[in-house]
């Protein structure tokens, strides 16, 4: 699991199309498309290169109503598939 | 004794044309009965003088001829030289050599991956925006209905089972703006469905266009039924099925990729994407019919 205080930030070298409120972007090497639904949308629309995992988890559950626990483990999950696709890295 | 000469096939795809020269008799009345369609009367914006090799190798034929294409100074090559071209941009002609097996029987589909790019540098040339689609096209009620799949996911299924409507193509129709003049990769104004010469399984494909109505992504199912899908995920699959916009002069890069993704984006934006679930029989159309119905209701 992510350190919470880790501060996730945008690779700037992809392409992002917001579709409303899901997005679908274009990986690094230009050959791959992925997509976020509404909840993954809100979450990238949190990652602005200052704000870290445990203030994201407190919007999640502000917005979504959902338990810390929750909005934990669905960041944590959804940010290490994006740190694995190349669309964000985690900083210290 | 008779020589060989050079002979013109014209390939029309969309309002682009293009040349094919070859030596040999036949090789006009072979190509026309290829395509399905008699050489074109009209300039070809793109000539390129085909050469055949015989070679005593057994080449591997790729299935894409877009990911192995290494492009060099005026040119590209395929594949150990399986595929070797020079084309110019400025005047639209060039030389196109390649082995003898890729013409062979059903690797010329693989063959006409090359006339896909070459009608991309015919369109880029005449500001042409018609873009590409692997699908079935079908006509139905003089409605257009695009069909999107990979390999397998059923389009050629989908035209045998529409034999009794207007079957544009079952491997790659061409979608169109309405309007005329319309810039390449920006699909303005109304959306139409345009057949396409290029061939998939389906042996009785016609000419024609019709109005773009909807688009079903096809889905395997046990029983016939349309259902919604997250534009997210369906432009990401439109993108994938988008022919990229790879003339003859270029490789395939980010920027092509991404100029597939915005002619998604602009499709799932201005037309109803569905998920078609089907089974092999014609009872979808009772679905679409349906469908259609409800959403002109």
């Amino acid at each position: 699991m992510a350190s919470p205080h880790r501060i996730p930030v945008r690779n700037e070298d992809i392409l992002v199309r917001e579709l409303g409120k899901e997005t679908v972007f274009l990986s690094p090497d230009g050959r791959t498309i992925h997509t976020l639904d509404e909840v993954g949308t809100f979450i990238w629309a949190q990652i602005d290169g200052r704000t870290d995992l445990v203030q994201i988890v407190a919007e999640i559950c502000r917005v979504f109503a959902v338990t810390e626990a929750t909005a934990a483990a669905d960041l944590d999950e959804l940010v290490t598939e994006m740190v694995h696709k190349g669309l964000v890295t985690l900083q210290s | 004794m008779v020589e060989d000469r050079y002979e013109e096939f014209r390939l029309r795809v969309g309002d682009a044309v293009i040349g094919l020269r070859a030596l040999g008799p036949q090789y006009v009345t072979s190509m026309e009965s290829y395509f399905q369609q008699p050489s074109d009367d009209a300039e070809p914006d793109v000539i390129l003088t085909l050469s055949v090799f015989d070679h005593t190798d057994q080449p591997r034929i790729p299935a894409s001829l877009y990911t192995v294409k290494e492009t060099d100074t005026g040119g590209f090559h395929i594949a150990d030289d399986l595929v070797r071209c020079r084309f110019d941009p400025a005047t639209g002609t060039g030389e196109l050599s390649v082995k003898a097996a890729l013409l062979a029987g059903r690797n010329m589909r693989v063959f006409e991956q090359l006339l896909m790019q070459a009608y991309h540098s015919a369109a880029r040339r005449r500001g042409l925006p018609g873009q590409l689609v692997h699908s079935a096209g079908v006509i139905r009620d003089g409605r257009g209905y695009l069909f999107v799949g990979e390999s397998g996911a059923g389009k050629s299924t989908v035209a045998e089972l529409s034999s009794d409507h207007h079957v544009l193509n079952d491997e790659i129709v061409m979608v169109t703006p309405d309007l005329a003049g319309g810039l390449a990769n920006n699909l303005s104004g109304d959306l139409s469905l345009r057949g396409t010469p290029f061939n998939g399984f389906f042996t009785g494909k016609q000419p024609g266009s019709a109005p773009l109505v909807a688009i079903f992504l096809l889905a395997h199912g046990p029983a016939h039924r349309i259902r919604g899908v997250p534009r997210a995920e369906a432009t990401a699959q439109i993108t994938s099925q988008i022919v990229p916009p790879v003339g003859l002069e270029d490789a395939l890069d980010g920027k092509a990729t991404a100029a597939t993704l915005e002619t998604a984006i602009q499709l799932t934006e201005r037309v109803p994407v569905k998920i078609l679930e089907f089974r092999p029989d014609e009872g979808f159309w009772t679905a679409i019919d349906e469908y259609t119905r409800h959403t002109e209701g």
